[in-house]
């Protein structure tokens, strides 16, 4: 083989990994993110619109999962069975989401058919079908779906945790609600709240697909020109917030009879997202409880066998704190109790070694390489980081982030790691684990015992 | 004794010496999956299957055993124990070493398994530069991992956490679990994968180092690697490592269930708030004669959002929240759908309505039958861009499905099935009779 020939397969490689990628603008200043991959069978659009969960107050926040719920059986000038009939006949697929700060669509649509699919979408935006009956028909449907979720203990302490910790802040709003809140949302409420949510001047569109971006940008702007003649506005991400806590206190959901324990520790502690700190907060919470390999992990489960599984982590959203996180039977949540204390404790005092350091950087950029595969993957995530207040760019820096980890700031930041003020969040039989917590000494005064059906 | 230890040593390595790399590269047989992909298979002398897939654009490599044993291999009174087993294969080789699980995620390995009726799989992704070194531990632990009592005792207490994580709390899991033992009394399907909890604490060390020996033998594993790596050094580096695997007595699944059948009403050991329901029917084992079908009738019935099960019950009827298939790529033997419901749900109005399905396949257009294929062909396809997908729909198309050829025809094109080839299937196996409703507890009427 011959220079020239080397050259030539060395630039057709690269042309074949990278892909195209631009960021465009439509006419009304919109933004368009777009990439080109022709391996893929289906072209996908993402629709965004900015705001979502943040527009909505915490007793509102299922208003968006009736909105999927209606906007999933197409517009009310055609029959359920016409419009199922026509997205299955045109190889279509539109699945509608909530994020922080974002409420979104993602359409599927073979190349040839990508008009038609589009023109769907908007009919349905157009003329939802939302009349009273049916707000009460979804809604029904949305509540049975989430009483299944509620009976996931781990879900549960999650979504609890969270927004009691927060004392509910707009942080915490993300399109999940509980049972209980979402049979009180009113027709009247949801019926205001759809123009809010669906605003085209807060609309972005984000593309990966078989098309060039031209022609993909083209079809939105043929498909959503007449609602997009607005100016764009960019939606401003209201900044994480500290709670105020005053002492430790554990915080019990009661499920009579339960046998199981989720337990979630929640400490406070502000990480911006995609920042050098960010980085080196990975590398941390890698070494604590990023799988087995980690100490919470190492300990409790390698060593005594008390759980299956036990993990830490900053809140990926960008909240204010970080979690541990275990589980286990009734036998063996005394020794989970004290044991996640012990290991946190000895874990910021302990120095990260630089082999350690090594390892912890190779799987961490393993993982995002994986989670980062697919164009779509890195399409969907550009879509929730500009969402959530970020510069497009944002978020392919991590890997340069990660690089430039050095040891000496990695430990820095480990023997800072807020690990002193936590509120535990427990959920099980409160029969069973409130003798647990006096025979832990805990005063009763710091235990606060609430039911699944008080949860907002 | 220890001469003898030494001249058997001595051997195995000669024995190991025999196979030559030229001699396997013989045995390759190329398996064309798309434009972009190719499997080169190959048979070392000891029965172990390679398949090395190059992928340039994927971010890292994914070694996968496939290994031929599961729950359905077990003995009764100690099921359970090819998961609790699985468990031990990340636990040091003997005392002082590090587990498998620090040597691999020291080496930035993403790593896990799971185990199913008919099948273990092991699956471990690391940066490329990494895949010797993985190999060399991955053909370790296959072939020298000792279980110890006290490793075993503390790895048995995590496996009770996972028991009462998932089917002592979570109602839908237990429902999964009942439907099997309802529906395979008296069959090892009817086990459950993660067995009977009076069985784990009767569980040994030398019940694991026996399955082990019997069951992790090389004609009954797969080895696949897929991703960025060259399939020619890997090739080398298997011969060496894994040429000295000496073979042991290929598994064979039990026989099919052949039980008189009626339909099955019951309901789960836990109560809930929520109202859902698992429906399943039986079918036989999955195989390379009715792989392509069963996914088709999976897809067609109740896995597509166009599923024949949810247009009826929430669309048309709008008796039901949502339905959907369950668990159809990890399971055997039954085919499954869960049915989330309305306050005003009521099971035997569900059955019966569910009992139309057939006659609502029966009514699709020919252009409607090809529809659903195209679209099944393009979910596949979708999915099978992600190198660990691949890898996945790789080791599943030859470890269950019995014919490694079935993942190309999977996402290449709409799968060669006629209308009446699914009509028959469901003819001879959706009926009543085959039928296992579940509710949560309380909700059986």
């Amino acid at each position: 083989m011959n220079i020239l020939q080397r050259l030539l397969m060395t630039l057709l490689s690269f042309g074949f990994v990278l892909q195209a990628h631009a960021f465009e603008t439509f006419k009304n200043g919109a933004p368009f993110f777009a990439d080109k991959d022709s391996s893929l069978p289906r072209n996908m659009y993402l629709l965004s619109f900015q705001g979502g969960p943040a527009l909505l107050t915490p007793e509102q926040q299922g208003i968006l999962l009736i909105m999927d719920a209606m906007l999933k059986e197409g517009p009310s000038t055609m029959s359920l069975e016409e419009f199922n009939k026509q997205l299955f006949e045109l190889g279509g697929e539109v699945d509608f989401f909530a994020e922080p700060n974002l409420f979104g669509m993602s359409v599927l649509t073979p190349p040839a058919e990508q008009e038609k699919v589009l023109a769907l979408l908007k009919k349905t935006l157009e003329n939802p079908r939302s009349s009273k009956k049916d707000f009460e028909r979804y809604r029904e449907k949305v509540l049975a779906g989430l009483r299944t979720r509620f009976e996931q203990m781990r879900y549960v302490v999650f979504y609890f945790g969270a927004r009691d910790f927060l004392n509910y802040a707009p942080k915490t709003r993300n399109g999940e609600t509980s049972p209980a809140t979402l049979a009180k949302i009113s027709y009247e409420d949801f019926k205001a709240s759809l123009p809010k949510v669906l605003d085209y001047q807060r609309l972005f569109v984000s593309y990966v697909g078989q098309d060039d971006v031209n022609v993909a940008k083209a079809k939105v702007e043929t498909a959503f020109q007449d609602k997009m003649q607005n100016p764009y506005k960019r939606w401003e991400v209201v900044k994480p917030e500290m709670p105020k806590l005053e002492k430790n206190k554990y915080v019990l959901i009661n499920k009579p009879g339960a046998t199981d324990n989720q337990i979630l520790y929640i400490f406070p502690q502000v990480i911006q997202r995609e920042t050098p700190e960010w980085a080196v907060a990975k590398v941390t919470m890698d070494g604590l409880g990023g799988g087995l390999h980690g100490d919470l992990g190492r300990v409790l489960r390698s060593e005594r066998g008390l759980t299956y599984g036990a993990m830490s982590s900053f809140s990926s959203s960008g909240s204010p704190y970080w979690v541990a996180w275990t589980f286990g039977g009734l036998e063996q949540a005394k020794g989970l109790l004290t044991g996640v204390p012990e290991v946190i404790g000895k874990y910021v005092k302990a120095k990260l070694k630089p082999n350690a350091l090594a390892e912890s950087k190779s799987r961490l950029l393993n993982d995002y390489k994986t989670e980062n595969e697919l164009v779509a993957d890195r399409l969907g995530k550009r879509a929730w980081f500009y969402s959530n207040g970020y510069q497009p760019g944002d978020a392919d820096q991590f890997e340069k982030y990660l690089k430039n980890v050095k040891l000496l700031e990695a430990n820095k930041f480990r023997s800072s790691l807020q690990s002193q003020v936590a509120a535990v969040y427990i959920m099980g039989d409160k029969s069973k684990i409130v003798p647990i917590l006096e025979a832990m000494q805990v005063p009763t005064a710091e235990i606060k015992i609430i039911e699944i059906s008080d949860i907002k | 004794m220890r001469l003898l230890s030494i001249f058997l040593v001595l051997l195995a390595i000669n024995a190991q010496a025999k196979v030559e790399v030229r001699d396997v590269e013989k045995t390759r047989t190329v398996h064309k999956l798309n434009d972009n992909l190719t499997t080169l298979e190959y048979k070392l002398p000891n029965g172990l299957s390679v398949f090395l897939t190059e992928n340039p654009k994927a971010p890292n490599v994914e070694v996968s055993h496939w290994v031929k044993a599961g729950s359905l291999h077990e003995k009764a009174g100690i099921t359970g124990i090819a998961h609790l087993f699985e468990h031990m294969m990340f636990r040091p080789l003997s005392a002082k070493q590090p587990s498998f699980f620090d040597i691999a995620t020291k080496l930035g390995g993403d790593i896990n398994a799971s185990t199913r009726f008919e099948s273990t799989l092991y699956f471990s992704a690391v940066p490329p530069e990494n895949l010797n070194k993985l190999l060399k531990h991955e053909s370790d632990r296959f072939q020298k991992l000792v279980v110890t009592k006290e490793l075993l005792d503390i790895e048995r207490k995590a496996v009770w956490s996972e028991y009462s994580t998932k089917f002592d709390a979570n109602p839908v899991i237990d429902l999964w679990f009942q439907i099997y033992q309802q529906g395979y009394k008296g069959h090892p399907l009817g086990w459950m994968i993660v067995g009977f909890r009076e069985d784990l604490e009767k569980i040994t060390a030398e019940d694991c180092n026996a399955f082990f020996k019997k069951y992790y033998v090389p004609n009954n594993t797969g080895l696949f690697v897929t991703g960025n790596f060259k399939a020619i050094d890997a090739l080398k580096e298997i011969v060496k490592l894994y040429g000295g695997w000496p073979a042991g007595e290929a598994s064979a699944l039990p026989p099919a269930y052949n039980q008189k059948n009626k339909e099955i009403v019951a309901e789960g050991k836990l109560a809930s708030d929520a109202k859902f329901y698992l429906f399943g029917f039986r079918t036989p084992y999955l195989a390379e004669g009715n792989a392509k079908v069963q996914s088709l009738v999976d897809y067609i019935l109740f896995n597509s959002k166009s599923g024949l099960l949810k247009k009826r019950l929430v669309d048309t009827k709008k008796i039901a929240a949502d339905a959907g298939g369950f668990n159809f790529d990890y399971d055997n033997g039954m085919m499954k759908a869960g049915i989330t419901g309305l306050p005003n749900s009521q099971l035997k109005r569900i059955r019966t309505e569910t009992a139309e399905l057939l006659n609502d396949f029966k009514r699709l257009s020919e252009k409607e039958f090809e529809i659903y294929k195209r679209n099944f062909y393009i979910s596949t396809a979708e999915s099978a861009q992600r190198n660990s997908d691949m890898g996945k729909l790789l080791s599943l198309s030859w470890g269950k499905y019995g014919n490694l050829d079935l993942a190309a025809d999977f996402v290449n094109k709409p799968l060669d099935v006629t209308k009446e080839q699914v009509q028959a299937f469901l003819t001879q196996h959706y009926t009543p009779d085959n039928f296992i409703f579940m509710a949560h507890k309380g909700q059986g009427n």
